[in-house]
């Protein structure tokens, strides 16, 4: 079971009661995927019938425990994403940077979430992207598909290798490894920086043929496109045998090469694959800026990164997604709007605007450190626990509603 | 004045640096299994506090270092009770994970307070420097490196001597098991994260006293003290120290042959290739993992 996971952040939280009961259901629905099969299959069939006019499937999907959550989850993104679209330039800037930072949570879910191997070298692969694309302005390869596939292939390769350390060990060593990567890639940045390019590395404004994505919706749309991509990919892959193997590495290496998972060849694919997304996001960024500079990349944006993954939910992808969105224009929101709302309250702003950037640094590094000690789910574990509440309390309702009023 | 006999002193210098960070570590991690990301705030909440006792110039400069490394203790004892404590016991890995997000509190609050640029502090200490076998040594390193042996000192004989080492063995050898015979593994864990803190405040303190109280430095030698004590065993609290020095050697050395630039590579691919082909240091205890 998921309580006897070996690091134990990715299993239930601590303390309380009910909480096995709850992982086990993370798992239930995360890990096997069929969780209608053996539990109560002819009651619901029977619920089903009852009510006739719901087609039998869509019932059936919503009796899944689970699924309301990540319907909610699912349709507030596409509210979110759709509502960026056509909102004033300031809403479709925070838009276009929510989904370039939505590509690198996908990355690193892949390995966080779906291998559980915690690793904090996020900033590093971007880095690797970022760098990469600038190296390739002015180069036959700038046309823009090309960097994108050139990084994605980069980071493909310094994923494997940086899945290297993972083979020998899991855990605090893992994240130790992922550590010395990060200060590496970010010391070989800042050199390369310094002696070839001291202002950063430009980067010119993203267009495909003559077509001009500079700014404004049509670049947020492209990088839709770029995230619908990358997002497609790791959930059609992890619907495959891939996918149940990296989550079998997540739940017990040992019991996975017992059961004849190749433990080595995937968890490097793990690696690999999120290297590489973590990498293209990069690429995405330094268009986005326009400019590849090296302290962007700090160890302070790995754990950004991994903070999005924990605060949106370590289980899922939708959850990372919106860890993702949440941390990416949280800053720009409370930029925008706290300083109004103070001011009408009549309460002083300059503290808050002066100290700003320590403030919101201050406010994640809290919030990460709460999410990963006693809600290690995430966002997506507080909506599960409300739905479960709900599920349990919608029966009673119902069965009041028979008896009390209208009987 | 050779060069290569001040990088001696140097070396020294900051490895007793890197070592009085690297006990906190080692002793943090002997007693609970988390390793603690949060040394580098405490050696920036240690050396701002120090900053502001020394402003005044009544007391004297040991009561200051005192009163800071008290503070800072305790501080970080209670942070263990309330924030980690129920977690801590069960989940060593996770609590590792969220000493990140501790870290980041702590040095947002203090560069809210304080700003981010570095500050000098007055002349706590005699500012004579000493010139033997070509090497000029200020008084401030001497400090810097007494303060690194007797705290190492300290705490080997505090393991070896006392019931309280006694018991730390205990609990990191098998909490449980030694929760069942009477002996508190919490209220072990409690008391490393004091001493982690105190001896963190006090490296935070000896940085300060070389240069200045430098919030980028004083992260920088927190983070660069992970190579440290990796290459002296996670928890050996001597081989924190030896650790340090070795690593300040080869830093210094890289810096006169390689440049600048090489220092962070050429560490962190030291740290990588020790956690690749011995994971438990020099003089650390291998990790046994029973399946």
């Amino acid at each position: 079971m998921t309580g006897e996971n070996a690091d134990g952040v990715a299993s239930g939280p601590v303390g309380g009661d009910g909480t096995a009961h709850q992982s086990m259901a993370a798992t239930r629905t995360s890990v096997t995927d069929q969780p209608a099969g053996a539990r109560g299959g002819g009651q619901r069939n029977a619920v089903a019938g009852r009510r006739a006019w719901v087609p039998v499937g869509v019932t059936r999907l919503l009796a899944r425990q689970g699924s309301v959550t990540h319907l909610v989850m699912g349709l507030a993104l596409v509210a979110a994403g759709l509502w960026a679209a056509g909102g004033d330039p300031f809403v479709i800037l925070v838009g276009q940077s929510c989904v370039i930072f939505a590509v690198a949570s996908v990355g690193q879910s892949v390995l966080i979430s779906s291998a559980g191997q915690i690793a904090l070298s996020g900033a590093a692969f971007m880095a690797i992207g970022a760098f990469a694309t600038g190296m390739m302005t002015g180069t036959p390869l700038a046309p823009f598909p090309i960097p994108l596939i050139v990084c994605a292939i980069i980071g493909w390769v310094v994923g494997l290798i940086s899945g290297l350390p993972g083979l020998r060990f899991r855990g605090l060593y893992l994240l130790l490894a992922s550590l010395a990567l990060q200060f590496i890639v970010s010391a070989i940045a800042t050199d390369y920086q310094n002696d070839y390019h001291p202002a950063g590395l430009m980067v010119p404004v993203l267009h495909i043929g003559s077509l001009s994505l500079a700014s404004g919706r049509p670049l947020y749309l492209a990088l839709v496109v770029v995230f619908l991509i990358a997002y497609a990919f790791v959930a059609l892959v992890e619907r495959t045998g891939v996918g149940l193997a990296w989550r079998a590495i997540r739940e017990s290496e040992v019991a996975a090469a017992v059961s004849g998972v190749d433990v080595v060849r995937w968890k490097l694919y793990a690696f690999a694959t999120s290297g590489a997304i973590t990498a293209a996001a990069g690429c995405l960024y330094a268009y986005f800026v326009g400019l590849a500079d090296a302290s962007t990349y700090d160890l302070s944006l790995s754990i950004a990164l991994i903070t999005m993954i924990y605060i949106g939910g370590i289980r899922s992808r939708l959850g990372a997604l919106i860890g993702a969105v949440v941390i990416t224009a949280l800053p720009y929101l409370l930029q925008n709007y706290l300083s109004n709302w103070l001011a009408d309250l009549d309460l002083s702003s300059s503290w808050f605007t002066t100290n700003q950037s320590e403030v919101n640094a201050g406010l994640f590094s809290l919030l990460f450190l709460l999410v990963v000690l006693f809600e290690p789910e995430g966002i997506e574990g507080l909506l599960l626990k409300a739905e479960r509440a709900g599920r349990r309390l919608l029966p009673a309702l119902a069965r009041h509603g028979r008896t009390g009023p209208a009987g | 004045m050779s060069v290569a006999a001040q990088a001696v002193e140097g070396s020294i210098v900051t490895g007793s640096m890197y070592g009085l960070v690297g006990v906190g570590f080692a002793l943090l991690f002997r007693a609970s299994k988390v390793l603690s990301f949060t040394q580098g705030g405490f050696m920036l909440l240690g050396a701002f506090i120090f900053y502001s006792l020394v402003q005044d110039k009544s007391r004297p400069f040991v009561v200051s270092v005192l009163i800071t490394m008290a503070v800072v203790g305790v501080f970080s004892a209670l942070v263990y009770v309330i924030v980690f404590a129920r977690v801590a016991a069960r989940q060593a890995f996770a609590t590792s994970v969220a000493t990140i997000g501790l870290a980041g509190v702590l040095e947002a609050g203090v560069a809210i307070k304080y700003g981010t640029a570095p500050l000098s502090l007055p002349n706590v200490v005699s500012q004579r420097a000493y010139h033997v076998l070509g090497m000029t040594i200020a008084t401030s390193d001497i400090w810097s490196v007494a303060m690194a042996v007797v705290v190492v000192a300290a705490a080997l004989l505090l393991l070896k001597l006392t019931p309280l080492g006694l018991r730390m063995k205990a609990v990191a050898d098998n909490a449980s098991l030694s929760v069942h015979l009477g002996v508190s593994a919490a209220r072990v864990a409690t008391v490393a994260w004091g001493l982690a803190g105190a001896t963190a405040a006090l490296a935070g303190i000896s940085f300060s006293l070389g240069s200045a109280v430098d919030p980028v430095g004083v992260s920088n030698v927190g983070l660069l003290a992970f190579p440290a004590i990796i290459l002296g065993g996670l928890d050996s609290v001597g081989g924190a120290l030896l650790g340090g020095f070795v690593l300040a050697g080869v830093q210094n050395g890289v810096q006169v042959w390689l440049g600048t630039g090489w220092v962070d590579i050429v560490s962190f691919a030291l740290m990588l290739a020790i956690l690749f082909f011995r994971p438990s240091g020099l003089f650390g205890t291998a990790e046994v993992v029973r399946l």
